[in-house]
């Protein structure tokens, strides 16, 4: 089953289906030919390069048969619950009870891309007067509005507070459509001052790395993510809020011992992305493709609604990466320019565009580098999870992201940057300069491009500045 | 931290009680910032230019700013003040008291700062008198306002939050607001734009309720000087009213249109002039709605970064106002 790495056409990836089908791939009940989520609407397949392994086959599946899992779970009397922003510590808590099944509606903002804006979505939101000037989360809105796309949650539970200005309107607007939120402040993180207890938040690990054969080890050294005692039991109490509410719903006790466990099943999905990660970005050839990381690394915040399923879809890509690895397969060419990328791309067929360009992704930071570090089980369950909430990059100043960015470029040999503009998103005027200030201190060549949602008309200004970018790495090699 | 001997703090968030700055011996100073040109600021495109605005008299300025966390861009913004900026963390929330105490935790930070800057620990009996010599001032402001046209009424708003003074003109007759009565609402008025109070009345109109982050809505409530009797901490009290200004950032912000449901009615508006900067998403995503619940008719008005009201404005402004007469 297995053939050389390379990447196939939506056809392609049919037709070797019906040869993998008949020599015997056992699929899981969502598998399936990845043609028939084109059939069923998601147009943008069609313009997309996919991995060939049966690992990224059952990635897709997985990823693109959410909705039905949803649904699935509302017939089979489970309570739904729309979390909202935080990305990655409420479904932590949620998926802590039996009852429920916690997803992101903000998820939504991609079906625009994936559907070719045949969704509508879009349209219903600048119906609603949430028009192009807002950011494509906006498509929540009309996903709300529309009820359609997923099951109306029993429950909804946005973060606010030092978040974007643009999700925290649309959700008011949802809110004013008739769906309670239950609205939990996330403050700004800040250094502790001189007086103040200071906690260490997750994500300061330094790491070794090098194998110590070809490569030497050395020291990669984590800048210190600390917050005030004063704001973690702050959050630490916005999280008793939720875990009241969440009790409430499923009509039993959340207790310590159940988030406990929880945090330990979402600790072990995170250390497989994690390692999937690491094995992908530092290769010598690429094991996967950007879009397919991509994708894997969106799985993690809320497990794509299957939480025991997640992580096996994240263990079969990491034996594909690894098993690759060994056998010196990758993608693309040795010399392709390591990139690092900032933002997730509103389109997904940008990522396919950077490879096309000479390019491929050795790290990532699409918004929420705190849900992919292990939540503390030493501590007690809920300060581990208001410890790890604040450590969202988005709460906390842009340098403070822009310094785990940097590191992270040491840790996995990346060469340069992409700020990847969200078009509309209030943090997008600020941060991406705050970035490259501090990468251009060091010498790291920087590009900012804007991805909307469907991008072709704007691919070859797109690819002209990733290729500038990739000449500029590989000119540099040489001095 | 070293200490800078300073005279002024300025901001321009309305959660930023002028009285806790002044018993600290300090000014305050609440602006309505102008937008410059060759502000050196171009290359951080997507900026609201009230934002803009504030940041760019930040760094042509010599003292201390506070930057108020209400609005995500003016949150990043302090990474890029040229001066000392303090990060005032304004809660969203507003339904709990831990959102309260949030709040007076902030303030008590801000008391840290003030004091590395030269400031001194403030008294009770000191900051009682601010506050009691403020809610005059705003109550004499409060009764000024049916008796005077909008254009002097904004100016003494715009007077009031710049040095704590408010050059009131005594009621008469001819200073009254003449014209439809409208409604201005959305995001903050720059001192640039302050022509358009003088711009709506050309166009046959007249402001009788200024509900943006600059006007009467960012006011806080009238003090209750029961709250200062005893031992409590005044502090407290002035948290409360603070705490309590309405605006489209709350969560929910139910408050806000409370607020406008009451005023809107009591005023007798009979239109709506929504303003929003371009990029202010708090504002712009409640238009739709503003536009749909109060059943006035309304007309939008967009700010970009001119440095004062454009001329079309004022055309919109008259044929809006040609439908209502």
């Amino acid at each position: 089953m297995n053939e050389p790495p390379r990447q196939l056409t939506l056809a392609q990836w049919d037709e070797r289906h019906a040869r993998l089908a008949a020599a015997g791939l056992r699929e899981p009940a969502y598998g399936g030919r990845l043609g028939r989520h084109f059939e069923d609407g998601d147009r943008r397949l069609s313009r997309l390069k996919f991995d060939n392994s049966p690992a990224a086959l059952r990635l897709w599946n997985f990823l693109l048969s959410e909705e039905e899992r949803l649904f699935a779970a509302r017939d089979a009397g489970k309570k739904i619950v729309g979390t909202m922003k935080d990305l990655g510590t409420v479904p932590v808590m949620a998926w802590s009870l039996p009852e429920v099944v916690a997803f992101y509606p903000d998820g939504a903002w991609w079906i625009p891309c994936v559907m070719e804006l045949d969704d509508r979505l879009l349209a219903v939101a600048d119906s609603l007067g949430v028009n192009e000037s807002f950011c494509p989360v906006r498509a929540m809105l009309g996903a709300f509005a529309t009820k359609t796309k997923f099951p109306t949650p029993d429950l909804l539970i946005s973060s606010v507070g030092a978040t974007c200005d643009d999700f925290s309107a649309i959700a008011q607007r949802v809110e004013g459509l008739g769906h309670p939120i239950l609205w939990w402040e996330i403050p700004h993180r800040r250094e502790p001052e001189l007086d103040e207890e200071a906690v260490d938040l997750p994500g300061n690990a330094d790491l070794l790395i090098g194998s110590g054969e070809k490569s030497p080890l050395r020291r990669v050294a984590f800048p210190r993510l600390r917050a005030p005692r004063s704001q973690v039991e702050f959050v630490h109490g916005e999280l008793e809020r939720i875990r009241a509410a969440l009790e409430d719903l499923a009509g039993r006790k959340l207790t310590d011992a159940m988030l406990a466990d929880g945090i330990a099943i979402a600790n072990e999905n995170r250390r497989a992305l994690a390692e999937l990660r690491r094995v992908v970005f530092t290769a010598p050839l690429a094991p996967l493709p950007s879009l397919e990381l991509l994708i894997a690394e969106m799985l993690i915040i809320h497990f794509c609604s299957d939480r025991a399923e997640c992580l096996e879809v994240l263990k079969e890509l990491l034996a594909e990466a690894r098993r690759r690895v060994e056998n010196r397969e990758g993608h693309f060419s040795l010399d392709a320019a390591r990139v690092f990328w900032v933002n997730p791309v509103a389109d997904l067929r940008v990522m396919n565009l950077l490879e096309a360009c000479g390019g491929r992704v050795c790290g990532t930071d699409y918004l929420f580098s705190h849900a992919l570090d292990e939540i503390p089980e030493a501590l007690p369950p809920m300060e581990s999870l208001a410890r790890s909430a604040l450590a969202d990059p988005m709460a906390g100043p842009a340098r403070d992201r822009a310094g785990r960015i940097l590191a992270e470029m040491a840790l996995f040999g990346a060469e340069a940057i992409v700020v990847s503009r969200i078009p509309g998103a209030s943090h997008c005027a600020t941060e991406g300069e705050v970035i490259a200030r501090e990468a251009r201190r060091r010498g790291w060549p920087v590009i900012e491009i804007e991805v909307p949602p469907v991008s072709d008309a704007l691919s070859p200004q797109i690819a002209g500045r990733l290729e500038a970018l990739v000449e500029t790495v590989k000119a540099r090699r040489s001095r | 931290m070293v200490r800078i001997p300073v005279g002024e703090v300025t901001y321009t968030s309305p959660y930023i009680p002028a009285e806790w700055i002044e018993a600290h011996g300090l000014r305050a100073r609440r602006m309505l910032p102008r937008l410059a040109a060759n502000d050196g600021l171009d290359h951080l495109s997507g900026l609201c230019p009230y934002a803009r605005a504030f940041l760019g008299e930040c760094n042509r300025s010599a003292g201390p700013f506070i930057f108020v966390t209400a609005c995500d861009q003016m949150r990043r913004l302090a990474e890029f003040a040229e001066r000392p900026a303090f990060v005032f963390n304004m809660p969203s929330t507003c339904e709990t008291t831990a959102s309260l105490r949030l709040y007076v935790g902030e303030l008590r930070r801000l008391s840290e700062f003030l004091i590395d800057l030269g400031g001194h620990s403030p008294s009770r009996d000191r900051l009682i008198e601010i506050m009691l010599d403020h809610d005059r001032i705003r109550r004499a402001l409060r009764e000024a306002r049916g008796a005077m046209a909008s254009p002097p009424y904004a100016r003494a708003l715009a007077g009031y939050f710049e040095n704590g003074q408010a050059f009131v003109v005594p009621p008469s007759g001819g200073l009254k607001p003449v014209g439809v009565p409208l409604a201005l609402i959305g995001s903050p008025v720059m001192a640039s734009h302050l022509d358009l109070f003088d711009t709506v009345e050309k166009a046959g109109g007249a402001i009788v309720l200024d509900a943006t982050a600059s006007g009467e809505r960012s006011l806080p409530g009238n003090l209750d000087r029961r709250d200062l009797t005893g031992h409590s901490d005044p502090l407290f009290a002035l948290a409360g009213l603070y705490f309590e200004i309405p605006s489209a950032f709350r969560r929910p912000n139910a408050g806000l249109f409370r607020y406008l449901g009451a005023e809107l009615k009591q005023r007798g508006v009979r239109g709506i002039v929504f303003r929003t900067c371009l990029w202010c998403d708090t504002w712009r995503a409640e238009a739709e709605r503003i536009r749909h619940w109060p059943g006035l008719p309304m007309v939008e008005l967009d700010v970009a970064d001119e440095p004062a009201p454009g001329g079309s404005a004022l055309t919109r402004l008259q044929s809006f106002l040609e439908m209502l007469q």
